[in-house]
């Protein structure tokens, strides 16, 4: 078995169980007296305590320990889960992850920030029952203290009286193996029986232990080493050790503690004493303890949101998914046989069975080709089947939030509801992790921006509490998420004047609605008041958009004043196979993905109308539609100019439609969308390309894409 | 060896990490994730050890001890409870339930090793 996965699964497993803990922890807030949850969260920082113990991180376990101390008491109702508890355990949380993120790296956990968390916890231990918490289970490597004895030496004497559990054979416990423990002590010198207990015959029940035993053994070990063999009886069974002879000579360690020269605690300390490097610099005049705690912080949260970039990347997988894709394997290989056996049925004397099945030379074309259709409905279905093995819930990302949305509002002495919808909606793995930061940023945006205070709302006549609500859906090929709050919503004015103050806008300048609204996704236009909040994080809503459209996604704005925002991002969904419309355009082909085709015909003349200012329009059935030509859009050679002679495709995106002019319609095939290559840059416009059938590049287009650079073109045009 | 250990824990890494352990050390063992899965599997085999955690969803150590123990031919068989509660009350529950005896949790599986070569040799 392998060291490595075994690592892998151990930090997967944690992982897990620090998610269960935060969020479990974050609904008790509002239930503290739920015991199932409070039993729950026991469980997940229990098993914390036991693996991480298990795999040697005595640290983790050893802090998780003082975590589940908390639980434990709130499980017998010595105190309840009020605000303050709550808080206390989150902090307990947040430090387990830090910790596990460091171990995860490969480096010793911070024990600092730990001890410091401890010692809350303790504080409040003690002060909540009003009495000192019982000693905590220290793993033994905490224990810097020399055991007693010195073997070979002084041995002394003693005399155990065993009347054992009446139950202990009912437990599968045997006196024999005890007897054989205590004789690996020392020297055994007496056995005797004592039958104090035993009944008469006729009433003795041969399952219960009757007899007991007076053992006088000769060694050097303590009490607490003769006291082992017994370990799972002593709670049960009378048990006394006395020692025959008096105590001798005892280790130097021992003996300082025993004159009361150091104390036991002092020779603990003295051990974890370790200066640290922020120390050190503070100490030397190097740093202020200022901004070692400021630099420090930066690093906690930069660690604690790095960690999934530690773990090995796996995948949790719906394995009903896992079995309709082996479905699908095991019909491609039936299909296959059936091909195979196919092409060697047909044919005459050179098939032979015994040199295992020649292709024969006359086949069915009508068969094969029916199986060739099959073998490519079957691929494509796998090809699907196995890119929707990466998809994963947005809700995976969305429940993040709750932990951020409360404490932002706890900073800004606000109330802010976080209201999730569309959870459900399934996005590529890949995809989803980086739309995490950027939609942290809206979030962060939503609620330092959008949403007012409390008295500004009230006077406002809204309700105090303010709202955030993360919802998603998938509508044709892309998967829409929106952000949106309740708050103030974008203030036209204040944006002009920043963008005109910035020189990105020349004054006077006339823009509409929707233009204004995009300019803040202009770098450098960041209204920061809170640098602090960007600051060293590289986020900024130009950052938002640039990433978003890095997926080929977009970013779009809708604002009322005094009612609120919509921040909506248009995630494509990235599946590899469409099935796609060839058109020709002079010598060039082009694919037009089918789900944005509407319909396509060869318009008569009188159809198509020129307008000045608007360009070339289309009348269908009374509808004017945009005409694109596409020769124009790519500056194609020789093309169809007349649109009568050609082809008009009507095709939409995002709810709105247009025309696009091609030459000839070529046909409609399954077609493998590949990226052009990290060579080229991304454009708006194409998707992908492919290769067809006669070995001819043809570029996938965009239709949105291609709609937006010619409205660009259109206003260079009229400017 | 010959002898076969159940193992039942809900943490994945517990589990791993113990199965691992005592196949390397020659004992064949069957996992379970939670008392009811271990007492459906049961029947099936023959086992000559229970090991189990204490907290686990469903049916928790103690319950699957006291089943375990009703169950034929197994009132005598070793059954250890793993757990990390230093307290008293609660071995002294353990012990009423049946168990033979219990390993504190966090242990390092070495150990598991010298208890069970103990209780099966």
């Amino acid at each position: 078995m392998d060291m490595e996965r075994m690592w892998g699964t151990f930090i997967e497993e944690m992982q897990e169980k620090l998610a269960e803990i935060e969020s479990g922890l974050l609904v008790l807030e509002s239930a503290p007296d739920d015991m199932d949850l409070i039993n729950t969260i026991f469980r997940a920082v229990h098993t914390v305590k036991g693996s991480s113990g298990a795999m040697g991180q005595t640290d983790i376990s050893g802090f998780a320990h003082s975590v589940e101390e908390v639980l434990d008491a709130l499980r017998n109702g010595a105190f309840r889960a009020d605000h303050s508890v709550v808080d206390l355990l989150l902090k307990g949380a947040d430090t387990l992850r830090e910790m596990m993120c460091a171990i995860a790296a490969r480096e010793a956990p911070d024990m600092v920030r730990a001890n410091e968390v401890k010692q809350l916890i303790k504080t409040a231990l003690e002060a909540k029952a009003g009495q000192t918490t019982p000693g905590s289970v220290e793993a033994a490597a905490e224990s810097a203290i020399p055991s007693e004895c010195d073997c070979g030496d002084i041995q002394n004497q003693y005399l155990i009286r065993f009347m054992p559990d009446m139950d202990m054979f009912r437990r599968g416990l045997n006196p024999v193996r005890i007897f054989d423990d205590l004789r690996d002590l020392g020297t055994v010198v007496s056995i005797r029986a004592v039958t104090d207990r035993v009944p008469g015959i006729f009433e003795i029940d041969p399952e219960t232990a009757y007899m007991g035993w007076e053992i006088v053994i000769n060694t050097c070990s303590g009490r607490e080493e003769l006291l082992a063999p017994f370990e799972f009886l002593s709670a049960t069974s009378d048990i006394t050790i006395s020692q025959i002879k008096s105590d001798d000579v005892n280790s130097l360690g021992i003996m300082l503690i025993r004159e009361g020269i150091v104390s036991e605690q002092d020779v603990r300390e003295s051990l974890n004493d370790q200066k640290r490097l922020g120390e050190i610099l503070v100490e030397k005049g190097k740093a202020s303890q200022e901004c070692i705690d400021r630099v420090l912080d930066k690093q906690r949260t930069a660690k604690a949101d790095t960690f999934s970039g530690n773990v090995a990347s796996s995948i949790r997988v719906d394995i009903k998914k896992l079995d309709h894709l082996i479905n699908l394997v095991g019909e491609m290989v039936i299909i296959h046989s059936i091909f195979f056996q196919l092409l060697s049925k047909n044919g005459g004397a050179h098939n032979d069975a015994s040199n295992g099945g020649e292709i024969s030379d006359t086949v069915n074309t009508e068969q094969v080709s029916a199986i060739l259709s099959q073998l490519q409905r079957i691929g494509k279905d796998i090809q699907e089947s196995t890119m929707s093995l990466r998809m994963l819930p947005v809700g995976e990302v969305f429940h993040r939030f709750h932990r951020l949305v409360r404490e932002l509002a706890a900073t800004r002495s606000m109330e802010i509801d976080l209201i999730l919808s569309g959870e459900e909606t399934e996005m590529d793995k890949s995809v989803l992790e980086k739309i995490s930061d950027p939609m942290v940023h809206l979030v962060r945006n939503a609620i330092d921006h959008g949403l007012e205070s409390v008295e500004e709302r009230l006077a406002c006549g809204k309700p105090a509490r303010g709202s955030v609500h993360l919802n998603a859906y998938q509508a044709g090929d892309a998967v829409y998420i929106e952000v949106e709050d309740d708050g103030r919503g974008l203030n036209r004015e204040r944006i002009m004047s920043k963008a005109i103050e910035k020189g990105i806008v020349p004054e006077g300048e006339p823009l509409t609605d929707e233009q204004v609204w995009q300019l803040i996704f202009m770098p450098g236009f960041s209204t920061a008041k809170n640098v602090s909040d960007v600051s060293g994080r590289g986020v900024g809503m130009d950052v938002v958009k640039r990433n978003i459209e890095a997926l080929n996604g977009r970013v779009a704005v809708q604002t009322s004043p005094g009612r609120g925002s919509i921040i909506s991002l248009r995630i494509p969904l990235t599946l590899a196979i469409i099935d796609g419309l060839i058109v020709s355009v002079g010598e060039e082909r082009y694919i037009i993905p089918i789900t944005a085709v509407e319909e396509s015909f060869r318009p008569r003349p009188t159809d198509v109308k020129t307008v000045s200012g608007r360009g070339e329009l289309v009348d269908i059935r009374g509808q004017y539609l945009r005409l694109i030509r596409l020769h124009e859009h790519f500056r194609i050679d020789n093309p169809r100019l007349n649109p009568w002679e050609a082809i008009v495709v009507v095709v939409h995106y995002e709810g709105k439609k247009c025309c696009l002019l091609a030459d000839e319609l070529l046909g409609q095939q399954q077609v493998v969308i590949k990226n052009l290559g990290k060579a080229l840059p991304k454009v708006a416009d194409i998707a992908g390309g492919t290769i067809l059938g006669d070995g001819r590049v043809a570029l996938v287009l965009d239709v949105g894409g291609i709609v937006s650079i010619a409205d660009l073109e259109d206003a260079y045009a009229r400017a | 060896m010959g002898k076969t250990i159940m193992f039942v824990d809900d943490s994945t890494t517990m589990r791993q990490l113990v199965v691992f352990t005592l196949k390397d050390a020659g004992y064949s063992v069957v996992e379970a994730v939670n008392g009811k899965d271990a007492l459906s599997k049961i029947p099936s085999v023959k086992i000559d050890m229970l090991i189990t955690d204490l907290n686990m969803p469903e049916m928790d150590g103690m319950q699957l001890i006291k089943a375990f123990r009703s169950m034929g031919g197994y009132r005598f068989t070793p059954a250890f409870i793993l757990t990390t509660e230093n307290h008293a009350d609660k071995k002294a529950e353990a012990s009423k339930a049946g168990a033979t005896g219990w390993m504190v949790k966090p242990f390092v599986p070495q150990n598991l090793i010298g208890l069970i070569q103990k209780f099966l040799n």
